[in-house]
């Protein structure tokens, strides 16, 4: 397993630097001069150029990009080019919302995900069934921009239970992580569902019954545990997602999170906290993606990394 | 099971994500303060700096400026008590007296002097360099300064609006001062119980960043908010009135919103045609049902309330049998023209429904939304036909220079319809250079004139001036100039 780690980390710095080159490239192709977005229109055209020398915007991209690589390898990722503040620090500020989000939305969907998929699957073809099936094709029906206001609507302004927007405290992220664990949750429950049925025919089970285990035992320790592995990989696909920050949510909640970041940044033409934001995206991709394939190995004793 | 789910590190690791979420701010003492619901994070509250509209108007809390605008936007005394010309282009101003910065010391001529130094080095890139490079400050004791003009500009009176800051480069003498600034978050602010103009009444400001319309408008529905000011979709506010317990105040305002015409065009050229096209727009109608009332026709920059407005000018009301007739005259039938705006939905919808308009008249108009950055570039390098736009907050009628005179085609300046007009370049020159404010009316008047004869824009309308808040707030006033200076005046 540590080898397998190792491995897995050693392919994390090719990948950064791939991404990073592609990024550095594609985001000075995008029109608009940052130096507008950071002088304003007033601004004499003196300043304009000794704010372009300074930032060496007025260098070609080929000169510019080798100082930019070093920066990043010394731990050096520059400042904004708004604020001035250090890029790490947007980013921590940041971050960490967008993993509580992703957290607490996760928590929500296999919450909500793990028993119906469970429940749907053992009470094949039942109106159980056809009810937990129903709602998660309205789930994944419903677009977060839609969900969101409307979960606003009920839970702060008709009942008062909850706040709008914001994040301030705990009870500010139930109504994102809801909004966003929904349609996780729909896509979870039926393929927690479409697993555990072809779980639930093998013979091993018919065995475990025969044993006089009890049906508890034979559907939560061995059956899900088996049904897991296509969870898993949905649930990793999902989590990496996440983590990119889940713009539209954190839009319409007011949450400080990574995608509000990249897209403010964007249109600002923020380039070093753009630069930022995609690679931590990146390495959040790849983190998750190992951690998915050791869960695997723990869920699965038999799978073999590597 | 490993031993890395043990049930202790899975709660702390449960514990350590979720921690800072059960963090919360404490919570301000709603009988003494004031929330307010802002579209957008301000980057500098500094007035020597900021560039950002509510950096601007946050800053204007925290720093007074030697001067202020009245309800008529006429330069009245603030800082400055009073001043007289001592000599040609050359004036003496005295300072108040018994005001203080927020660090306890007197504002003296010295501070003034300190705000002039820091706005002129090229290192800290002020965008009022420009124009504060244009006049010449002498020290003469601590409650006295001469200004002498380098040129004749008469606009410099109103950029002594900007605030002065002490020469410890923070503190303001405002009536507010600073207490925390969480970048993208929220501004907290304090009242200043010194202030030379009477304490403000509401003693904690938080200006709350919401970025989205809706969930602005839901924090104002919720109560979790006080107040929004100039931030609410026209159309969402009859919904939110629907709540007797929420108060609206209104007030002409004076940002401005136009059509933007590239007169290289060579379809565009053709006064005919422009003046085709301002014939075929129905502004009540989008007015009525885009703008559900809040805003007013505009046929001049300088709103009915300035000083300078000229009565009488022409208006152009829609009438699509003369549109059509003047392109027939013009020898222009079925023009392709694109309209570019932002991605702001509300622009977009304007630009749709200016496009329907003018197809009734006979033009095929693309509309076009781009980011801000990509039009602005667009439109500095003329690159495009039409573009709707505004001018917030238009007190200095001199604009006219910068946007009319054929020396500021960009990137000189904002003459961004490439208007190349003599007598305009006359006029706007001349504006420049005279004091006497009766004169400057009759030059004003005249260029507002022109501008509707030879169209190098058509006007739409101004965008009034709205708050919306709840009704345990007492005193909610607006003026014209879109700013926070009337939270001073609010009470619970």
């Amino acid at each position: 397993m540590i080898s397998y780690l190792l491995r897995r980390l050693g392919m994390l710095l090719p990948i950064l630097f791939v991404v990073s080159t592609i990024v550095f490239f594609l985001i000075h192709l995008i029109p608009g001069d940052p130096v507008d977005f950071i002088l304003g229109e007033q601004a004499l055209a003196v300043d304009r150029e000794a704010l372009r020398h300074e930032l060496r915007l007025d260098l070609p991209l080929r000169e510019q990009y080798p100082s930019f690589m070093k920066g990043l390898a010394t731990g050096n990722w520059g400042k904004s080019l708004l604020d001035e503040r250090p890029v790490l620090q947007h980013l921590r500020e940041h971050y960490l919302a967008t993993v509580e989000l992703a957290a607490a939305a996760l928590f929500v969907s296999l919450a909500l995900a793990i028993p119906i998929g469970i429940f749907a699957a053992l009470k094949k073809y039942s109106l159980y069934d056809s009810g937990a099936m129903f709602f998660s094709l309205l789930a994944i029906s419903m677009p977060n921009f839609w969900l969101g206001p409307l979960m606003i609507l009920l839970f702060s302004i008709q009942l008062g239970w909850l706040p709008v927007a914001g994040r301030e405290g705990l009870m500010s992220l139930i109504l994102p992580s809801c909004t966003l664990g929904a349609a996780m949750a729909a896509i979870l429950s039926r393929m927690t569902r479409a697993s555990m049925l072809e779980v639930l025919g093998k013979e091993y089970l018919l065995t475990a019954r025969a044993k006089g285990l009890p049906e508890r035992k034979v559907v939560w320790k061995h059956a899900l545990k088996n049904a897991l592995n296509p969870v898993i990989t949905i649930v990793g696909l999902q989590l990496g997602a996440l983590l990119a920050g889940a713009i539209v949510t954190e839009k319409i909640f007011n949450w400080p999170g990574l995608g509000s970041l990249l897209i403010d940044s964007i249109q600002r033409r923020d380039y070093p906290v753009v630069q930022g934001c995609v690679l931590v995206i990146a390495f959040g991709y790849v983190f998750i993606n190992t951690l998915t394939d050791c869960l695997y190995r723990w869920v699965d004793p038999r799978v073999r990394l590597g | 099971m490993p031993k890395f789910f043990s049930k202790f590190k899975f709660s702390l690791f449960f514990l350590l994500v979720f921690l800072p979420a059960c963090l919360t701010s404490p919570k301000p003492d709603r009988r003494t303060s004031l929330v307010v619901a802002i579209p957008s994070a301000p980057f500098s509250l500094d007035p020597r700096v900021a560039k950002d509209a509510e950096g601007q108007k946050i800053g204007a809390l925290l720093y007074d400026g030697l001067v202020t605008l009245d309800e008529n936007q006429a330069v009245v005394p603030l800082l400055a008590e009073r001043w007289e010309s001592s000599g040609p282009w050359r004036y003496r101003f005295h300072l108040r007296s018994g005001v203080f910065f927020s660090n306890g010391a007197a504002v003296t001529s010295r501070d003034v002097a300190c705000t002039f130094a820091a706005i002129l080095d090229g290192k800290n890139l002020s965008p009022l360099r420009g124009d504060f490079q244009k006049m010449d400050l002498k020290v003469l004791d601590d409650a006295a300064f001469e200004i002498a003009l380098k040129e004749p500009f008469a606009p410099f009176f109103v950029l002594l609006k900007k605030g002065i800051v002490a020469c410890d480069g923070v503190s303001g003498s405002g009536p507010y001062t600073l207490v925390s600034h969480e970048p993208q978050r929220r501004v907290v602010l304090q009242a200043n119980e010194n202030y030379f103009g009477g304490a403000p009444k509401i003693k904690t400001l938080i200006f709350e960043v919401v970025k989205e319309d809706t969930t602005r408008v839901l924090k104002l529905m919720k109560h979790e908010v006080d107040l929004v000011q100039n931030a609410i979709p026209p159309l969402l506010i009859p919904k939110i009135l629907e709540n007797k317990k929420i108060k609206m105040a209104a007030a002409p305002g004076t940002t401005f919103a136009y059509l933007g015409m590239n007169l290289r065009d060579p379809v565009l050229q053709k006064k005919e045609v422009r003046q085709a096209i301002a014939l075929a727009i129905d502004r009540d109608a989008v007015i009525h049902y885009l703008w559900k009332n809040f805003s007013a026709k505009a046929d001049s920059l300088l709103s009915p309330v300035h000083w300078a407005h000229a009565p009488g000018l022409i208006s152009y009301e829609r009438n699509l049998d003369r549109a059509k007739k003047l392109l027939r005259e013009a020898g222009i039938l079925h023009a392709r023209l694109t309209l570019k705006t932002s991605t702001v939905k509300d622009r977009v919808e304007i630009a749709k429904f200016l496009s329907h308009q003018l197809g009734e008249a006979g033009f095929r108009v693309k509309v076009q939304p781009n980011d801000w950055g990509i039009l602005f570039r667009d439109i500095k390098r003329g690159n495009f036909q039409l573009y709707t736009s505004t001018w917030v907050g238009v007190v200095e009628p001199d604009l006219y220079y910068n946007i009319l005179h054929s020396s500021q085609i960009p990137p000189a300046g904002d003459n961004r319809n490439f208007f190349m007009n003599a007598a305009a370049d006359a006029l706007t020159l001349q504006g420049r250079r005279t004091v006497d404010p009766g004169e400057r009316k009759k030059i004003y008047h005249a260029i507002q004139k022109l501008v509707q004869e030879e169209l190098p824009f058509i006007g739409l309308w101004y965008e009034n001036n709205v708050a919306l808040y709840w009704d345990d707030l007492k005193g909610v006033t607006l003026t014209p100039t879109p700013d926070y200076r009337n939270f001073v005046k609010v009470s619970r």
